[in-house]
């Protein structure tokens, strides 16, 4: 049964992903905003506070969250000058990520994904999201800080 | 100087150029506000995040829906109310400008002056 629910989910997340996207392009980010917004409201209604002053330090939050939950393996940042790096170890929705990636559009629906995104933002950082890869079995998501 | 700054002073110049202008927001195209100044728009219901968001939505859909009617590329797009208008332009890869401005605004002039900042703006986020 819990095989049958797993599946549906990925198959949930692996539709709207796609049909946000080809529907709105561009336009579904925001929509993937607001939503990392309301599984971080939930993670902190089950008593798992995301915060931070600054990146760094939420970031250490978020990678205690993701191994707590078994959501990632962790999460680590790869940061450079104005651009920041953020890569998502074994995300346990690592085979729709693939999936994703080989039809050409990013998992920006990935519910990890989404928290991380929406912490940010919780923490005042301005960053656009720049782009997504696969490297191995990680995710790197790019953003661009705006100072 | 910082980018931030950079962007606050081309806002000013623009709202400089066009006094009218009731809102001006710059997002990023994942809906993150990176400047606003929404002035009274700003409520519980309405703030710089659901603007840069909403403003993100709707400029893709139309660009999407230009490029299925095989128009070319989206240079403008305008939302015209009784009591206002909305307009919207790309600022390169990154960004969206809007504004919101009254019903009667000079639409030529507002072309003019968003062409220079919305390039110098490009330029910045680049």
């Amino acid at each position: 049964m819990e095989d049958i629910i797993m599946r549906i989910d990925h198959v949930l997340i692996h539709a709207l992903t796609k049909g946000a996207w080809n529907l709105l392009g561009e336009g579904a980010l925001p929509i993937a905003a607001s939503a990392g917004k309301e599984l971080l409201a939930l993670f902190e209604r089950e008593g798992l506070k995301v915060s931070g002053e600054d990146y760094e330090s939420l970031l250490q939050n978020l990678d205690d969250i993701y191994k707590k939950l078994g959501l990632a393996e962790g999460v680590e940042s790869l940061n450079g000058e104005d651009v920041l790096r953020l890569k998502i170890k074994k995300p346990y929705d690592l085979d729709i990520m693939k999936e994703l990636f080989e039809e050409g559009i990013n998992p920006y629906m990935s519910p990890v994904v989404l928290v991380e995104i929406a912490a940010l933002r919780k923490i005042g950082v301005k960053a656009i999201l720049k782009g997504m890869e696969l490297e191995d079995d990680s995710v790197i998501v790019t953003f661009k800080i705006i100072k | 100087m910082a980018i931030l700054d950079q962007v606050r002073a081309i806002l000013a110049d623009i709202r400089k150029e066009i006094p009218d202008i009731k809102a001006i927001t710059l997002a990023g195209k994942d809906g993150v506000p990176i400047y606003s100044d929404i002035g009274f728009l700003s409520s519980e219901r309405m703030d710089e995040e659901t603007v840069s968001a909403m403003g993100v939505l709707i400029y893709s859909t139309a660009k999407k829906l230009n490029t299925a009617f095989q128009n070319g590329t989206l240079e403008e797009l305008t939302v015209t109310g009784t009591d206002g208008l909305t307009v919207v332009y790309d600022v390169g890869p990154d960004a969206i400008l809007i504004m919101v401005l009254p019903r009667e605004t000079n639409l030529g002039l507002i072309r003019i002056v968003t062409k220079q900042a919305a390039q110098k703006l490009k330029e910045i986020l680049s």
